[in-house]
């Protein structure tokens, strides 16, 4: 059975999550292969994963260092959490003994 | 409770020199925001939108964290665990300001953007068009991540929280289904989803204009 376009986009997503089956490998084989639209799309979507990888092994976790601080807790309140987190583990004085 | 939670957290706490090394494979709370903050806060801003408030939720996240730390089960990641937290935590926040808790696009329901793409037959009315791609490249260029974030941003509630959290922080799937409370099947159409509307995010907002460059 021929896969139609949609069904070919959501199987290019679905190979970079998990091992598709046999059949699917090859129906997605053969459509991207005739479909220059899909053959596009499979290279954009593969590329797009890469340059996510690619972000990560630099930024170590997700934002590399040239993302904009719009995407980190400011140091002020980084401050202000961990100064709390501090007083918090330090609380009961009758368990000091 | 409180109190007795409180009283184990010091003891356990002098009796390491203020580590907390006995705590299994959860480190130490004064560690946890540089490790675990910026991912908290993206996770928060991307529900709640703005910076103020998603800050607060963070540190109530972290507050209650430590509080709550007995409850740690070492079954999963400490930033699973802390994201569980956090999403209770903002749908306290939602309810004090009487927003709604946002339910939308179920993954089992088709998704009628990405259906406008195509035709009755399921094949493209608007054929994406060839980019020139090169990941190592794009990775480098700062103006390609600040478009690519805007293009995140935009990405519908439960779509962009799996794209944000297996994707962009690469927490396992079998976490990320924990952690949404959906299944695998579930997440993938989530995934595609994000992926999809990112592509066509970025052909517009990017590759649209990139085209004569590499030309």
């Amino acid at each position: 059975m021929m896969l139609n376009c949609k069904d070919a986009t959501r199987l290019i997503s679905e190979g970079l999550d998990h091992r598709l089956s046999i059949w699917q490998r090859i129906n997605l084989r053969l459509h991207v292969m005739m479909c220059k639209a899909c053959n596009a799309y499979k290279r954009q979507i593969e590329g797009l994963q890469r340059v996510f990888v690619l972000l990560r092994q630099r930024g170590k976790g997700v934002v590399p260092d040239m993302s904009s601080d719009a995407h980190r807790l400011s140091p002020v309140k980084r401050e202000q959490i961990k100064h709390l987190l501090e007083s918090q583990t330090r609380v009961d004085p009758t368990d000091r003994l | 409770m409180e109190d007795r939670n409180a009283a184990n957290l010091a003891s356990r706490s002098t009796g390491s020199g203020g580590q907390t090394t006995g705590t299994r494979a959860m480190g130490d709370p004064s560690t946890w925001v540089d490790e675990h903050g910026d991912a908290l806060f993206r996770y928060a801003l991307l529900r709640i939108r703005e910076r103020a408030s998603a800050e607060d939720v963070v540190q109530e996240t972290f507050l209650a964290a430590v509080k709550s730390k007995n409850e740690f089960q070492g079954n999963s990641e400490v930033r699973t665990w802390l994201i569980g937290i956090l999403r209770h935590k903002i749908g306290d926040y939602f309810r004090k300001n009487g927003r709604e808790v946002q339910v939308d696009s179920n993954p089992d329901d088709a998704d009628p953007v990405i259906d406008s793409w195509f035709n009755k037959k399921g094949f493209w009315i608007k054929p994406p068009k060839t980019w020139d791609v090169n990941p190592a490249e794009l990775a480098e260029r700062q103006e390609f991540w600040l478009v690519l974030q805007g293009c995140m941003d935009a990405l519908p509630g439960r779509a962009g929280e799996a794209f944000s959290l297996r994707v962009v922080d690469d927490i396992e799937a079998g976490e990320v289904c924990k952690v949404l409370g959906i299944t695998t099947t579930n997440l993938w159409v989530l995934l595609h989803r994000a992926r999809a509307r990112l592509r066509a995010c970025l052909e517009e907002k990017w590759f649209g204009r990139q085209t004569k460059e590499s030309a």
